[in-house]
């Protein structure tokens, strides 16, 4: 039973993690209908980074994960200027556009690969220590963890409720055509989108970077939870994209359980298909009529 | 030196089969699918577990199940395996059209990975299987070079006919109804899941039997053959050579097959060649869809 108390608080831990890539994720495919694959490779630009402001230039962590958050969001800005503007100024369909994505993860991925070796990177950040509660351990940073990512969570959803921008970038994901109508500047909300998602996918790998470490292979099975996360919860509802990645946690945890550790990305697919089966639209989602997909 | 040539005649054979089947589905479909090394790789290993087996056989009982039939008795197995696993996927993916069924088939292929991966008992996991026996056809056994280049082109030339006449016939046409507009070709009675469906199946089959080839030419087989690097690479060559008619994907066969070995020869260093030849790959996929989403002789372009 403390077993399954602890693993459920490691899953918390992971889920708000999950529910932040989620966020930098959707984010994107809400608004800019983009399916963002090269985000795979971009959120892993900011653990580099602060690996490199941490190890080689011996700087504390926290300034290394600022330094690293930041790096992260320029990527995504640049990103989005180099890659998907152009896409998106020549009205190119979306599967090309994924394709497109597809190729800068992999050059991403591969960059990464040739600069900071293939192997397991970790950040130097000593030893944890933990404290108990009650029955369940946690380590220090597995603290630090869940306190800045729920931070970053409520004050992207205080944001997404009160200020007007993100209504205008909500808007963006209906009617792209209608927004320069109403005198709304297009581009630079696409740009704000791109950069917000880098940042909040740069903090999510930091975050598991000072953890777990970072390698440049990983960024596919996150964007995967982070991909699932969102349809889990619905596309629509910022709500719904923290409450799938908290889930997805959850059960990850409920199968080293009652399993093994080496199956926990099965979850991931199960959960898929069991939501494309069961509910498209997501636990909140709402369901469209046809004519308005 | 003439090993060589053979050698990449037999990968221009092998993978030739894999973009011919991903052409019926992608080109005539008009679906992205990201899974065919999935398909791939689920008649490499079923048709090596229908060959590696027997008495004298050390690695029987380290396998969830081994047999040793003849050669075209496993490469049918890898066949109808592979069908079986497209099946799979296409039922549940097929839901969707867009973003989501390219994701779905993506997530099938990682899944797919993860299980070939870790499911020790089945093909010892990471380790891989060693020792698969050479193909043995109605006593003439396979051992050189020449020989397979033989194997593959007879293979070829009873694999690829047959998806010619498809692309032709109704069966094809109606694909391509769909593809072009699938809301009109559903209220002409073509049922889009159906065809779809037996698009996907025909071509999880036929890249089982690419596999089941892949697995007795290089007689070790590992997941890492089968992951999502080896999917995009099938799919890169796709898009390059374009997809919709008969000429496009063997061209991009010829080209992203030879290509890596015109790369050789520039001498890169070799710690990071491999990565390098990933980021060549990213980025003509990115160029590609800029300035030409048909690819190099395509009649269809992804929407």
């Amino acid at each position: 039973m403390n077993l399954l108390l602890q693993l459920i608080a490691d899953g918390l831990v992971n889920g708000i993690l999950f529910a932040l890539l989620a966020c930098g994720f959707g984010l994107v495919y809400r608004s800019a209908r983009v399916f963002h694959l090269a985000f795979a490779g971009l959120f892993l630009i900011s653990p580099y980074v602060a690996y490199v402001v941490n190890v080689w230039l011996h700087a504390p962590i926290w300034l290394a994960v600022t330094l690293g958050v930041v790096a992260g969001a320029v990527a995504g800005y640049i990103v989005e200027v180099l890659l998907y503007h152009p896409f998106f100024r020549r009205k190119a369909s979306n599967s090309a556009v994924m394709v497109a994505s597809l190729g800068a993860f992999i050059v991403i991925e591969n960059v990464l690969a040739i600069i900071f070796g293939n192997e397991l990177r970790t950040v130097d950040r000593g030893l944890a220590s933990s404290f108990d509660f009650g029955p369940i351990t946690l380590t220090t940073i597995q603290i630090f963890q869940f306190l800045i990512g729920s931070a970053a969570l409520v004050a992207l959803g205080v944001a997404i409720r009160k200020v007007r921008l993100f209504k205008a970038i909500w808007a963006l994901g209906d009617e792209p055509e209608l927004v320069p109508v109403l005198g709304l500047p297009l581009t630079r909300y696409r740009k704000i989108v791109f950069t917000l998602s880098a940042a909040l996918g740069g903090l999510a790998g930091c975050l598991i970077a000072v953890d777990v470490g970072v390698d440049p292979h990983m960024g596919m099975s996150y964007l995967l939870i982070a991909a699932v996360a969102m349809l889990t919860g619905g596309i629509d509802r910022y709500t719904g994209w923290v409450l799938g990645g908290v889930a997805l946690a959850l059960l990850q945890s409920l199968m080293v359980w009652q399993f093994s550790a080496k199956w926990v990305d099965l979850v991931t697919f199960t959960v898929l298909i069991g939501v494309l089966v069961v509910r498209p639209q997501g636990i909140l989602g709402l369901r469209k009529r046809l004519e308005e997909q | 030196m003439e090993n060589y040539v053979l050698h990449l005649l037999t990968m221009i054979g092998i993978y030739a089969i894999l973009a011919y089947s991903m052409n019926l589905v992608t080109g005539f479909g008009g679906l992205l699918v990201f899974c065919l090394a999935g398909f791939y790789g689920v008649g490499a290993y079923t048709h090596t577990l229908l060959q590696v087996g027997g008495a004298e056989s050390r690695l029987a009982d380290e396998l969830l199940f081994s047999a040793a039939c003849p050669f075209p008795v496993a490469l049918l197995g890898a066949a109808l395996a592979g069908g079986g696993a497209a099946i799979a996927i296409g039922v549940v993916a097929l839901r969707f059209r867009g973003d989501f069924f390219v994701f779905a088939t993506l997530g099938f292929q990682m899944m797919l990975y993860t299980v070939l991966y870790n499911w020790n008992e089945l093909g010892r996991g990471a380790f891989g299987i060693y020792g698969i026996p050479r193909p043995v056809v109605f006593g003439w056994e396979i051992n050189q070079p020449w020989e397979y280049v033989v194997l593959v082109g007879v293979v070829d030339t009873m694999v690829l006919p047959f998806l010619f006449l498809l692309y032709r016939s109704p069966f094809g046409l109606s694909l391509k109804a769909l593809r072009d507009n699938e809301r009109a070709a559903e209220s002409l009675g073509i049922s889009a899941f159906r065809q779809h469906l037996s698009a996907l199946m025909v071509a999880g089959a036929f890249s089982g039997i690419a596999g089941g080839l892949y697995a007795s030419y290089v007689t070790y087989i590992d997941p890492t053959s089968f992951g999502l690097n080896e999917s995009i690479f099938i799919v890169s060559l796709l898009l390059l050579g374009g997809s919709g008619n008969i000429r496009g994907p063997i061209i991009g066969t010829v080209v992203m097959i030879l290509l890596p070995e015109a790369l050789r020869f520039v001498g890169l260093p070799d710690s990071f060649a491999a990565n390098l030849r990933e980021i060549i790959y990213g980025f003509a996929l990115i160029l590609l869809m800029y300035w030409r989403p048909r690819g190099l002789a395509g009649d269809f372009s992804l929407r």
